[in-house]
């Protein structure tokens, strides 16, 4: 396998979103090393890993505040690890163009990544500890909703809906010659 | 005050707010994730109507602040019309335990229908006017 092959990422802006490495030669493994060298200096860098900062600071802070059920006065469960786990590497696959998105703990205890202009431009994406993506978004009149599985690459509908928030068409066509 | 146990559309409902990012305070709104529901599926709001500010306030204090295992600020409540939830095939259940109670029911149940319980969290989050508790300071 080529270094060139094993970085090939297809329809994705987003430097971090590396596949994974199932090789077993030591072609496989420098591969993976130097990938893991890379993504440490690429965390260093404050625009590149700012979701994935932003997950882990607000997974520590939920370990501290939402560790038990109804933490919520409303019966919201504790937070879900596996879910969170989940998060971080889906914190990774987010294009580095788009604002930061608002990372909560739902009623659920999973983690959830929300884009929010205004009342009716807002989309939201839950990763459940099997990998499901939840998602639901209303853009003005319009509405969305379904579910994804998480891979090695952002599902195109969630990545077009993220962009779909920022004044839908035009900050698509933009973010694509980025 | 006693309310009647029919509902009438025009009726104010009052969402606690016991989370400081429940609200938006750019656009001066309600975040969609205070009106995720709870796994039983059953969305505590107190019928607010004939109260008064102080009376809205102290019941939201009384009733949901100091039930939590560990107290959080009151920071405000949603305020949602009887209609506006209706008109999201949602109903709204008068249980009035404690007075004033009541729950919205009717979400989409099981693991497969959360993105449409999300979906309609946003759609109620959209229709509802914030009330902060420092606006009544």
């Amino acid at each position: 396998m080529t270094k060139a092959k094993a970085y090939a990422v297809i329809g994705s802006t987003n430097p971090f979103a590396f596949p994974i490495n199932l090789g077993v030669s030591d072609d496989a493994s420098q591969v993976e090393r130097e990938a893991q060298e890379m993504w440490i200096v690429l965390y260093q860098s404050q625009s590149a890993a700012g979701v994935y900062r932003q997950t882990t600071r607000t997974f520590h802070n939920a370990v501290e505040e939402c560790n038990f059920d109804n933490w919520d006065g409303y019966g919201a469960k504790a937070i879900d690890e596996l879910s969170w786990s989940k998060a971080l590497l889906f914190s990774q696959l987010l294009p580095t163009n788009i604002p930061i998105p608002d990372i909560y703990v739902d009623s659920d205890g999973e983690a959830t990544f929300e884009w929010y202009i205004a009342p009716r431009q807002v989309f939201s994406v839950t990763v459940r500890g099997n990998g499901e993506l939840v998602y639901a978004g209303i853009f003005g009149s319009n509405k969305i909703d379904g579910t994804e599985h998480l891979d090695d690459e952002l599902p195109q509908v969630i990545l077009e809906n993220i962009y779909r928030v920022f004044s839908g068409g035009a900050y698509l066509e933009a973010a694509q010659y980025a | 005050m006693r309310l009647p146990s029919t509902l009438s559309g025009s009726e104010s409902l009052a969402r606690y707010l016991t989370q400081s990012n429940h609200y938006n305070l750019q656009t001066y709104s309600v975040m969609p994730r205070a009106f995720e529901p709870p796994s039983d599926l059953r969305l505590s709001v107190f019928r607010i109507n004939g109260l008064s500010d102080l009376e809205v306030w102290k019941n939201g204090q009384v009733n949901v602040i100091d039930k939590m295992p560990q107290p959080r600020p009151l920071y405000g409540f949603a305020d949602i019309k009887v209609l506006e939830v209706q008109a999201t095939n949602l109903t709204v259940d008068p249980d009035d335990t404690p007075p004033r109670h009541a729950c919205i029911v009717g979400w989409p149940e099981g693991e497969s229908n959360k993105s449409k319980r999300k979906l309609l969290a946003q759609e109620l989050a959209s229709k509802a006017k914030l009330r902060l508790q420092r606006d009544n300071s």
